[in-house]
């Protein structure tokens, strides 16, 4: 570029000293800037350089430091579930080795003794296996779910209970994905899977302090929390926007104020299951605005204009700890005032829920007592679940003299349970076409009971009272206020035992647990609860194993061969999915890897300096500063004074 | 005949007229080094002399009748406006060189690096939420992005002030030379009344001032018939004849921000400026440090404000016994969200958890905290919200403290958490735990005050990585990781990464207009004087060959006095 883009007539002798000092300039200051791009490596020295290489630079710089904690983020995410695939492939060996320890002492070739040995080799296994549920990787418990720093499978009631967390881990591995890395104690044993499922809807009402994440919806798509409009068939169209409500009352709320403030006349109220807006004489429309779903979510969306009251649809108040006990079941409340008895393994604890206000302390108190057992809401926010924490124990939940646990719906054992739900799952075996049951009164009179049909223990205990009426004996069937099981009440006066015998081989005395009897002066026989939660897991079987083992019991011993079998495939599949896991993580990182490297490649492609170019450019900054040294000290030493004489 | 008399005369004026000739070259030459100077020429002309002979008037010789300044008014004054467009470019590039300085992302010392740093180790505390160590490299981080944050602002401030400074001192030089001016205009005024000619040293004096305030000023001048001139800076007059009404400069405090401000000092009237260096300099002050400033300043309050948010809903393995909230209200029975509670962000109608856990037990108790904002009275102020708490919630008391800090302290044996129900994630829908600052991570409103509070980083165990309580949980770590990409409302919807980027690149691309507009004014600015140059510069050549020229002429004139001279002696010779 030349120094002066004009033309000039007439060269002075500071213009000529003054464009010599301005080459001079300009040629040192691109040999420098050349100098400092060629130290630094880069095409530009500062931001301004070149702004919009800079702004892809310093994005592609974030990129990469992103990605890098990406690569972290997976690497950790690969190691555990690394480590969690060999602690599953330990397990899958050990329960291989016990399943062949069962299927060598299936039949009767082995001896009483060998059996023992060999329960002791199960034993042995099976603490191994605890070993592996213990395992840490990186000091964190492996299979604790969230609480890493608690062993997770402790010795309790005779049993391996697991007091761990049923919750995932995750880890970030792209921007905005979470991955689970973790499988917990209950996934890899099934530790926990059994529970006394409630069976009571404990829904609570709707309240003005409901808040709207804990209402399903009318859809039970949950509540979206926009905007919809109200039209007036006047025209006015007010829009009412839930952008901020928190609970049912501010729903309420909102609405009245926005017809308030556009002179409107419907009025909106709470009801106990939902919104309702009176009309106030004149037709009105709801309608979403364009993909919005809140009047839909509501159920209050009209087909067109109407002068009837709108009744919103059921929003389902979902369970939470929170809500107060007198909401619950629709606000009929539960009574709380009797109790629970628990009992797991051989031991029984009585529970006193009668301070609870709300449902954590119903909760918290179950949990408490000692007895590893985990109340909690179930999965679909309608009732209580109590899951049985030890494997190797089975956990039934009765009354105390009131009706608390049939008000929650956790009583184990009750009217409504399925009498193909008893045992262990086998169910109510009866004979076909004769009695089951045998009841002897303490008159010395006795009747005869067929359970062929019954579908439920209820119906068990209706059998129970028709026969006994038939047979004009006085005994009355009904379930136990205290503990649980199926309760006789001699009321005939006599002196002799109450008595439930076997008929015809049948094993429904043993189902029903009634193969008991009382002797004088007691008149009440109480049965056993024969619907107790027991875990169906590897561990549970086994404990199973190993007793049928000691106890020299060959069916047992090919029950719990054919449990750990299906367990075996169970867990093989379980096995199979983290293993999947494993590899879909080395595969994202290797494609974050990838990544990294395209984006370095970017990144040194926007700023890294061109070598071959800078040199090039430096190479003709030089020579054009030589030219301009040259020249100018040829004109700057030429001078007309030098001819005068 | 009149040999005598008008020969010689002719030839005394030649001789005169030549020597005034070659001295005027030899101040030429003398200021071939002087920028300043103007080129000056003689004018020669023929002096009309008597009759010869009927008709016949040869002329008395020649004179030097003017002396003359190349000087091209119109040019000087496109070449004072585009110094003054250089300069006031010059001043803006300076100034956004170095604010480029401390945005410079490039060389890894950047706010970026301790932006992706901070929410990239919350990420690493999302993996091993357990860590103590892993919390601390964390709170390091977000330790070193507040400080970053604040060098950066205080950076900003430091670049005002000097700004400030340097449009004292350019001020105090322009009154010093605007007082010269004036001086010059009298001193020029009485040398040139009743002559014709200009006195060239004084003008070139006068015009390389004004060339200096021209640098500093958008001046406009005027000459006047008496040779002085008038000069005003946009239509307000600076300089009239011989008095300058002077310029000084006054400190104003705008908000929180010290601003200088030029004004002339005879009436302390604002001085309007469209021009020259104090131009740049203001702009770079205002619109470069102060703006960058206030951008960096939204970007503090988005951090804080974010992250608060999603930190007061996490819990810490630390549990809580009694906390003191970062933030006082102003006023404890005004509803939370109003002016009067002068919360930095108010908080919104809503609820929030406080979950209760006896130690020995372990099992957790949640009361849920309604907070009622929704304009319908009564809403919910700072002293109903301890009412609210204190009833409601077993083990924990609630109290304001002299200054109306929120205080809650948990029963012996008790500790408290938020933003669960002991089974599910609770978020605070009324963000009244992040307005009031408790259980939150940053402390501050802005740029300038922002730091990490002490208590989460005098115990790592404090930072909120889980939402449900439980140790191995690092999912709110991971929600806070999250907030660098995700649009922030405080920011009109971009993320706080995309907005520190929009800020970096403003500044390179400001720069870079910069850059480009003081090259292009450069460019101007060296034309315009080459074109001054060439007309009122010195050319040695051209002089030598004056010098020549005058030198000859002188040389024949006085050959032609020797020769009259010997003429009159051949004459004279006669009267022997």
């Amino acid at each position: 570029m030349a120094i002066h883009p004009i033309s000039i007539n007439r060269v002075s002798t500071t213009l000529q000293s003054s464009s010599t000092l301005a080459s001079l300039q300009r040629n040192t200051l691109s040999l420098y800037q050349e100098q400092n791009r060629l130290s630094m490596g880069r095409q530009f020295l500062s931001p301004s350089d070149d702004p919009s290489r800079a702004a892809r630079a310093l994005n592609l710089n974030e990129i990469l430091d992103q990605q890098s904690q990406l690569i972290t983020n997976i690497r950790h995410g690969a190691n555990t579930l690394d480590a969690t695939d060999l602690a599953m492939s330990e397990v899958s060996s050990l329960v291989i080795d016990a399943h062949s320890i069962a299927s060598q002492n299936i039949g009767s070739l082995a001896s009483a003794d060998e059996r023992t040995a060999a329960a002791e080799l199960i034993n042995s296994i099976r603490e191994q296996l605890v070993a592996v549920g213990n395992r840490t990787y990186e000091g964190r418990y492996l299979f604790a779910g969230r609480d890493t720093d608690a062993q997770p499978f402790v010795a309790a009631l005779g049993g391996i209970a697991y007091v761990g967390d049923t919750g995932s881990i995750f880890a970030r591995t792209d921007v905005d994905d979470l991955d689970a890395i973790n499988l917990s104690g209950n996934d890899l044993f099934g530790a926990l899977s059994s529970e006394v499922t409630g069976w009571v809807d404990l829904s609570p009402v709707l309240s003005d302090a409901t808040r709207l994440e804990d209402l399903t919806g009318a859809y039970n798509t949950g509540i979206s929390r926009g905007a919809f409009e109200i039209v007036t068939d006047a025209g006015d169209v007010v829009t009412i926007d839930l952008t901020s409500a928190d609970t049912a009352a501010d729903v309420v709320d909102t609405i009245n104020a926005a017809a308030t403030a556009a002179g409107a006349s419907f009025a909106a109220t709470l009801t106990e299951t939902g919104i309702s807006i009176d009309p106030g004489g004149t037709g009105i429309t709801v309608r979403d605005i364009s993909t919005g779903t809140t009047a839909r979510d509501l159920g209050i969306l009209t087909d067109g204009s109407t002068s009837a009251i709108i009744v919103g649809g059921d929003l389902g108040v979902a369970l939470s700890r929170t809500t107060p006990v007198a909401d619950l079941a629709g606000g009929w409340g539960v009574d709380l005032t009797g109790g629970l008895v628990i009992t797991n393994g051989e031991q029984t604890a009585t529970v006193d829920v009668s301070q609870a206000q709300t449902v954590q302390d119903i909760l918290n108190a179950i949990n408490n007592c000692g007895l590893y057992v985990n109340a909690r809401i179930n999965d679909a926010r309608t009732g209580i679940d109590v899951v049985n924490l030890v494997s190797g124990t089975a956990l039934s939940i009765g009354e105390n003299g009131g009706t608390t646990a049939s008000d929650l719906g956790i009583r184990s054992f009750y009217g409504g349970t399925p009498v193909s739900a008893l045992g262990s799952g086998e169910g109510l075996q009866t004979v076909p076409g004769v009695a089951d049951l045998t009841i002897t009164a303490k008159n010395g009179a006795s009747f005869d009971v067929n359970l062929d049909g019954v579908g439920t223990i209820g119906d068990v205990i209706e059998a129970i009272n028709a026969a006994a009426t038939d047979a004009g004996v006085s005994v009355a069937a009904d379930l136990t206020d205290v503990g649980n099981g199926i309760r006789l009440t001699d009321g005939t006066g006599g002196t002799d035992s109450l008595v439930v015998e076997r008929a015809n081989m049948s094993y429904a005395i043993d189902d029903l647990g009634l193969n008991k009897f009382v002797a004088d002066p007691e008149t009440i026989l109480v049965g056993d609860d024969t619907n107790r939660a027991k875990p169906d897991g590897i561990l549970s079987a086994l404990v199973d194993l190993e007793q049928a083992l000691r106890d020299d019991d060959s069916q047992g011993i090919t029950i719990a061969a054919e449990k750990i079998n299906e367990h075996l495939n169970d867990f093989n599949r379980a096995r199979g999915v983290v293993g999947a896991r494993a590899s879909a993580m080395q595969d994202r990182l290797t494609q974050t890897e990838d990544a990294v490297y395209a984006t370095e490649a970017l990144l040194s492609d926007v700023q890294d300096l061109d070598y071959t170019e800078s040199i090039t450019r430096f190479q003709q900054a030089q020579t054009a500063l030589q030219a301009t040294l040259m020249t100018s000290s040829q004109i700057l030493n030429t001078s007309l004074m030098d001819f005068l004489r | 005949m009149g040999l005598v008399n008008s020969a010689l005369i002719s030839g005394r004026n030649a001789l005169l007229s030549y020597q005034g000739a070659l001295q005027i070259v030899g101040n030429n030459v003398a200021n071939a080094g002087n920028a300043d100077y103007t080129r000056q020429t003689g004018d020669l002309s023929a002096v009309p002399g008597g009759l010869i002979g009927p008709g016949l008037q040869p002329g008395a010789g020649v004179t030097l009748t003017a002396l003359q300044r190349h000087i091209d008014e119109a040019l000087e004054n496109r070449l004072r406006a585009s110094s003054g467009d250089l300069e006031s470019a010059t001043a803006l590039r300076d100034a956004l060189s170095r604010i480029e300085v401390y945005f410079d992302d490039l060389s890894g010392a950047g706010i970026s690096q301790k932006l992706t740093a901070f929410y990239d180790s919350l990420s690493d505390v999302q993996n091993s939420p357990d860590d103590l160590a892993t919390r601390s490299i964390a709170l390091a981080n977000a330790d070193a992005l507040a400080r970053s944050l604040r060098d950066t602002r205080d950076d900003l401030v430091g670049l005002s002030r000097e700004i400030n400074d340097q449009i004292e001192s350019v001020v105090t030089d322009a009154d010093r030379i605007a007082s010269d001016i004036a001086e010059l205009n009298t001193q020029i005024a009485a040398v040139e009344a009743g002559g014709t000619g200009q006195t060239g040293a004084l003008r070139d004096r006068r015009d390389a001032l004004l060339r200096d305030l021209a640098r500093n000023f958008d001046v406009t001048v005027r000459e006047q018939p008496d040779g002085s001139i008038n000069v005003y800076i946009g239509s307000e007059p600076l300089i009239q004849h011989g008095i300058s009404r002077g310029l000084t400069t006054t400190k104003e405090l705008d908000g929180q921000f010290e601003r200088t401000s030029v004004r002339f000092a005879d009436s302390n009237a604002r001085v309007n400026v469209a021009g020259g260096a104090i131009e740049g300099l203001i702009q770079a002050r205002d619109e470069q440090a102060l703006g960058r400033l206030n951008a960096l300043d939204d970007l503090a309050r988005a951090i804080i404000i974010d992250t608060n948010a999603v930190h007061a809903d996490g819990q810490g393995i630390t549990p809580l016994r009694s906390v003191t909230s970062a933030n006082a209200v102003d006023d404890p029975t005004a509803p939370l969200n109003s002016d009067a509670a002068g919360l930095l962000l108010p908080p919104n109608n809503g609820s929030f958890y406080i979950t209760v856990t006896d130690d020995a037990s372990g099992t957790p108790v949640a009361y849920r905290i309604e907070v009622d904002l929704d304009g319908v009275d009564p809403d919910t102020s700072l002293e109903d919200l301890v009412t609210s708490i204190n009833d409601q919630v077993e083990g924990v008391t609630a109290s304001i403290t002299v200054d109306n800090h929120l205080q809650l302290t948990a029963d012996t044996g008790l500790s408290f958490t938020f933003g669960h129900d002991g089974e599910q994630f609770r978020q605070d829908t009324s963000k009244t735990l992040a307005a009031l600052g408790i259980n939150t991570l940053f402390e501050g409103s802005g740029a300038a005050d922002i730091t990490v509070r002490s208590e989460v980083a005098n115990d790592p165990g404090l930072l909120a990585a889980a939402t449900v309580g439980r140790i191995g949980d690092g999912i709110n770590a991971g929600r806070l990781a999250g907030l660098i990409n995700e649009p922030s409302q405080q920011l009109g919807g971009v993320s706080i990464l995309d907005f520190y980027n929009q800020l970096h690149n403003g500044v390179a691309a400001a720069g870079a207009a910069a850059k480009e507009t003081a090259e292009a004014a450069a460019t101007v600015n060296s034309s315009l004087q080459a074109e001054r140059e060439s007309i009122s510069g010195v050319s040695l050549d051209e002089e030598a060959i004056d010098m020549l020229k005058f030198e000859r002429a002188f040389q024949g004139a006085a050959r032609y006095v020797s020769v009259v001279d010997e003429m009159i002696g051949e004459m004279l010779s006669f009267i022997r």
